[in-house]
């Protein structure tokens, strides 16, 4: 039993602790040249090795030192956030030391983070977790210059995992061509939003899988006026919606072409444009209007988060939903109150059947920077080749250094983690390939952990790497080639800065009215826009393109 | 009453019954629902089956919220946080209102004084300052961050140096007469005879820091060190999946999320619950002496 | 009103030596000592922060660090922001309503519980009525959040069996400042009974019976006797109050809100912090807070006069 909480805890931790922080990054925007660090001159880290002098560095952390995998690895082993494996590992190859200053989870880190900026009491080293902060750092000089360290001391494998799918991650840390914080990078495929749906319902009704985004209305109504659930009363929704629509059903607004991708930015004639704003916004917004007037969607979307939401898709009233590939730990619970539920994950539908473009922001969690006057700021770097060869070295102890016991998020322990981009998507093709030629036992890594699973019968795991009709079975079929990648990823203009959040308001109410009838999908939406421009969002499109260089 | 009642009377009466009863019900049925919530089962709350009374009674939301190691290391910052700040904030208020009850002709600098505190009433430097000030004087991350910034509480300090001003005058002055000092007068005659003041003001002053929130948040830079109604603003206030581990959100899976953040803030209420009778005895009359002067 | 009208023998006590009083007044200093030194550390060193409205205020430099001061600019800026009257007419609206039904509720309260003959009802209704008041915010809130909710909370439940609703009370700006309003009532009004009923239970009993004696029935001996006895600590509240009217409640509010109901229920309080803590704007948010501080000041400092003038009530 303590077995497979070990491992089922693992993929939790990385669904639920990456998905909880690269939201944070994706709702942002950055700024920075586009010079960026490349991956030039690759010296291997040869003094990556004990016997300097020991040196301690106090920290900043945005982590929660109160949460049950923390205490529940200080109640087996005695080790504690400040003392752990990653710091003795840490203590053992580089002499440093860690010593927390800061250490809470956001939103109060962030909290705290400005506070201590303002009052010129930043630790050596700590998290950055918003690319404003980030880009008044740089500004005011406050932090160490890394890019030679990182060039002449980052490791290979650290560069293939942090470059691993493009050196424009360092574009919001980047000033005059200087590196100044190393991304913490995480699985862009936690971006991804997929289209759940209940296969056992499409049966009941006759119904074929979706293909274009007219096949995804007319299920929906079906779902809505077919009595799927049985029960003779016309009690269910058709779509699931909620009020932070923009982000949680981005896979919808896909379907209508990569410009219509609400929280991005998109190329459009060369030029970097904000998604919500494009015309191509107006045909899901009128096909979502329809559906509000037909109780296709619940009325109440506008008032209920998402978890709230999506009470009424487990408990069997809700058939369809987009959702990143962690919703199985959600739905999974839709078969204790109906045996029967069969779900599935499609490819995305489009307007026109073809392939959806999937409009991706660079995983990552946040930064780590080093403040200006800090000793041998390259240690920074030393510690994430230490970190990245603990875990995908020659030499790795994955298990011990990745979750193991019960604790599944001991990678997150160390004050500093990345992860390799691709281990979510490299477990499902592994367990794929295994299962196609029998030979299961001689996996290893994640693919090994998340397989012992399935074969325990822990379904959400089966649901999200499994071979078929699952999330990652979309990934495989999409990834690279579908995806489209954030035009712009540096910080927040000035304008944004100052008007930023009246700008956001007027969006978000915008087309939460829009959705609910109130004004219209067309003329409501060229108001909005034109509002929107007034307000400083033609001044934005200007700063930021200025800042790509466009 | 001598008189015999009206019939105008007799209705009044019964209305004037009926109102207080149904206003005092339905002042504590929020409270009672909620306490019924944290004792109900998983699918008896979502599915919306308590009201008043638990359904499907069961312990699980508070063995789960008992089990938690960092619920109870708040709980214990706001023990030692509400001991210790009331103890400093009575202890001033009591050395601060026997000199300014005086009149001017036994303490000349009063009116100076007095504006002196009651002037930061009304102004303060901010978050920004103040955040600085604490990191200079090396007191961040400590309890004390959370009790001297409030040590002088201005309004319990109005109220106690009002009450003092009834002390019978010729109490102190046959003590002065006796060769006492200030200080005798103060502990042998003031005091002891200030005890519903006094209980009053502990009351406030236990109240406020058990119920203090915000401080914490900014004062305490690691997590592990906040007080409870920091730790329960993080997470019964904005409960997600960002604050919720992976155990968490299993365990969730057989509870629900309402019973046990219902659970948590009946924890969070006891000790209020407990003070409360104790104290309550001098509590009216602590009011209205220290308030109402004619 | 001032007890301590000098006593007979102070006028020879004073001439009896010089520098006696000084020498009298000594310990009261010492007394006085402790609280003046923290206050004059914790409140009064950091005022020299309000500077920060007068400046570009660029984290990581420091207070004093090479700031570049602006003048009045922030104050510009923050004039010129869409929101800032929205703001400002949000928490007049929801302090005015505050104050006004916290003073009526509970003095009503006081009246109709005072007309209590049997004890022990009495004394279990005040103790039911102000327990809410211990009570902070965050556990109020996460109460109200839950009974509130437009789907699961039992008070929507309610309404639908009444075939009302639902109604989104924290999510819908026409409701959002009325259950501010309202929530406030249900936490403060009980404590504010004890304190008017203290206050009504002080008044002579000659008085009534010499109303009675004119012939007053129970309407007539409220309205004359019981209302004017309880007039001091009406003012007193009021006093108070008043001087909170920029305030609105923050520890409410910002437990409550949300962005959809920034339109109605987002306050001057609420907007610092988001400025200062979430924004980084410290120079304009500082500003606002100044502003804040200087009005309340003024509106105290009033407020307090009439009530001098008017009443010759002294606060302290």
């Amino acid at each position: 039993m303590r077995k497979k909480w070990a491992l089922s805890g693992m993929a939790v931790m990385m669904a639920f602790g990456v998905a909880a922080c690269s939201k944070s990054s994706e709702n942002s925007e950055n700024s920075g040249s586009t010079s960026a660090a490349s991956s030039g001159a690759v010296q291997t880290a040869s003094s990556d090795s004990a016997g300097g002098t020991p040196i301690t560095y106090t920290f900043g952390r945005n982590i929660d030192p109160n949460s049950d995998p923390i205490k529940l690895l200080e109640s087996q082993t005695g080790e504690t956030l400040a003392d752990n494996r990653w710091t003795r590992l840490f203590k053992e190859k580089l002499n440093v030391s860690v010593d927390y200053k800061m250490v809470t989870a956001s939103p109060t880190y962030d909290q705290q983070f400005k506070l201590a900026m303002a009052s010129n009491d930043l630790p050596d080293m700590f998290n950055v977790t918003s690319e404003a902060d980030m880009k008044q750092l740089m500004d005011a000089g406050a932090l160490e210059d890394l890019t030679d360290a990182y060039k002449q001391y980052g490791s290979e494998l650290l560069k293939s995992i942090i470059e691993a799918e493009t050196a424009r991650v360092f574009e919001p840390v980047t000033k005059d061509g200087k590196i100044y914080a190393i991304p913490l990078k995480m699985p862009s495929t936690n971006g991804y939003n997929h289209l759940w749906i209940r296969e056992d319902w499409l049966t009941k009704l006759g119904l074929e899988r979706p293909k274009t985004m007219d096949d995804v209305y007319k299920i929906a109504k079906a779902f809505k006026e077919g009595d799927p659930d049985g029960n003779g009363k016309p009690d269910t929704f058709g779509l699931q919606i909620d009020n932070a629509f923009r982000e949680n059903m981005k896979g919808f607004f896909w379907g209508y072409g990569a410009e219509a991708s609400p929280d991005m930015w998109v190329e459009r004639d060369g030029k970097a444009v904000r998604g919500f704003v494009q015309p191509e916004m107006k045909e899901p917004l009128a096909m979502l209007q329809t559906m509000y007037k037909e109780g296709i969607i619940d009325k109440e979307f506008g008032t209920k988060d998402n978890a709230k939401s999506m009470e009424s898709v487990v408990s069997g009233k809700t058939g369809m939903f987009y959702g990143p590939h962690w919703s199985a730990f959600t739905i999974d619970k839709t078969m204790q109150n109906d045996p029967n539920a069969k779900w599935i994950v499609v490819p995305l539908p489009s307007k026109d059947g073809s392939p959806t473009k999937v409009s991706l922001t660079i995983g990552k969690d946040s930064y780590v920077a080093v403040k200006k006057g800090t000793k041998n700021p390259e240690n920074l770097v030393k510690m994430f080749n230490v970190y990245v060869e603990a875990l995908f070295g020659k030499d790795a102890e994955f298990s011990k250094y990745y979750g193991e016991n019960g604790v599944e998020n001991i990678w997150q322990m160390s004050p500093i983690y990345t992860l390799d981009p691709m281990i979510d998507l490299k477990a499902h093709q592994e367990i794929k390939a295994a299962i196609e030629n029998g030979t299961t036992d001689s996996l290893g890594g994640t693919a090994a952990g998340f397989y012992a699973n399935i074969k325990s019968g822990m379904w959400t795991f089966e649901m999200m790497f499994g071979p078929k009709d699952t999330p990652f079975a979309y990934v495989d079929q999409s990834y690279p080639d579908q995806i489209v990648w954030n035009a712009y990823l540096g910080a927040p203009t000035p304008t944004q800065i100052t008007r930023g959040s009246s700008m956001d308001e007027l969006i978000i109410t915008s087309l939460t009215a829009i959705i609910m009838g109130k004004t219209d999908a067309d003329q409501g939406f060229d108001k909005m826009v034109a509002e929107w421009n007034k307000l400083g969002g033609d001044k934005v499109t200007q700063e930021v393109n200025a800042e790509l260089g466009k | 009453m001598l008189l015999r009642q009206t019939r105008g009377q007799k209705i009044f009466s019964v209305f004037n019954y009926a109102l207080l009863t149904l206003t005092a019900v339905l002042c504590l049925l929020p409270l009672i629902h909620v306490i019924a919530l944290s004792f109900s089962d998983n699918a008896a709350v979502s599915g919306g089956l308590v009201t008043l009374w638990p359904v499907r009674f069961t312990w699980e939301p508070y063995a789960y919220v008992l089990e938690r190691s960092a619920f109870w290391k708040a709980f214990g910052v706001t023990l030692q946080r509400a001991a210790l700040g009331t103890a400093v904030n009575v202890l001033l208020v009591i050395l601060l209102a026997y000199p300014l009850s005086m009149s001017g002709e036994k303490l000349r600098a009063r009116t100076l004084y007095v504006w002196i505190f009651f002037f930061t009433m009304l102004f303060n430097g901010g978050l920004i300052p103040t955040y600085i000030l604490i990191k200079e004087i090396g007191i961040m991350d400590t309890l004390w961050a959370l009790v001297l910034p409030g040590a002088v509480t201005v309004f319990n300090l109005i109220l106690m140096l009002n009450f003092f001003r009834q002390v019978p005058e010729e109490l102190e002055d046959s003590a002065m007469i006796d060769g006492a000092g200030h200080w005798r007068t103060l502990w042998q005659i003031y005091v002891p005879i200030s005890t519903p003041a006094i209980a009053t003001i502990t009351l406030f002053c236990v109240v406020g820091h058990w119920n203090a929130w915000f401080d914490g948040l900014i004062y305490m830079r690691d997590a592990a060190h906040y007080p409870l109604q920091s730790y329960l603003q993080t997470i019964v206030v904005k409960f997600d999946f960002q604050t919720m581990s992976a155990t968490d959100a299993q365990r969730l899976a057989q509870l629900n999320d309402r019973s046990v953040k219902a659970a948590q803030m009946v924890v969070a209420a006891v000790p209020i619950l407990l003070v409360y009778p104790f104290l309550q005895k001098y509590f009216v009359s602590g009011i209205k002496l220290g308030s109402v002067k004619g | 009103m001032s007890k301590h009208t000098p006593a007979l023998g102070n006028e020879r006590r004073r001439s009896f030596r010089f520098g006696y009083k000084t020498k009298r007044e000594m310990p009261l200093h010492f007394m006085l000592l402790p609280g003046l030194v923290l206050i004059l550390i914790f409140a009064y060193i950091p005022m020299v922060g309000v500077t920060i409205a007068f400046q570009n205020f660029i984290p990581l430099k420091g207070l004093f660090g090479g700031q570049e001061w602006v003048g009045l600019d922030n104050f510009d800026y923050v004039f010129s922001m869409p929101t800032i009257w929205q703001v400002v007419w949000n928490t007049l609206r929801i302090a005015a309503l505050k104050i006004v039904a916290g003073l009526v509720v509970p003095i009503a309260f006081a009246l109709l519980l005072n007309e209590v003959r049997n004890v022990l009802f009495k004394r279990t209704t005040q103790t039911i009525i102000y327990f809410p008041y211990f009570l902070s915010w965050i556990i109020l809130g996460g109460i109200l959040i839950d009974i509130l909710s437009p789907s699961t909370g039992i008070v929507n439940k309610f309404l639908g069996w009444l075939g009302i609703g639902p109604i989104f009370f924290l999510g819908e700006n026409a409701w959002f400042p009325y259950t501010m309003v309202v929530s406030d009532i249900w936490k403060t009004f009980g404590f504010n009974t004890i304190i008017y009923l203290a206050a009504i239970t002080s008044i002579d009993p000659s008085l009534y019976e010499a109303a009675a004696a004119d012939g007053a029935g129970r309407w007539k001996q409220t309205w004359h006797v019981t209302l004017p006895g309880m007039h001091m600590i009406i003012v007193l509240l009021m006093v108070l109050s008043l001087g909170t009217v920029l305030d609105a409640g923050f520890d409410q509010i910002f437990n409550l809100y949300s962005p959809q109901v920034y339109e109605s229920g987002d306050i001057v309080d609420t907007m610092v912090y988001r400025m200062g803590l979430q924004q980084t704007q410290f120079g304009p948010s500082t500003a606002v807070g100044l502003l804040k501080s200087l009005v309340s000041f003024l509106l105290i400092s009033t407020s307090y006069l009439i009530a001098y003038r008017l009443f010759k009530y002294r606060l302290f």
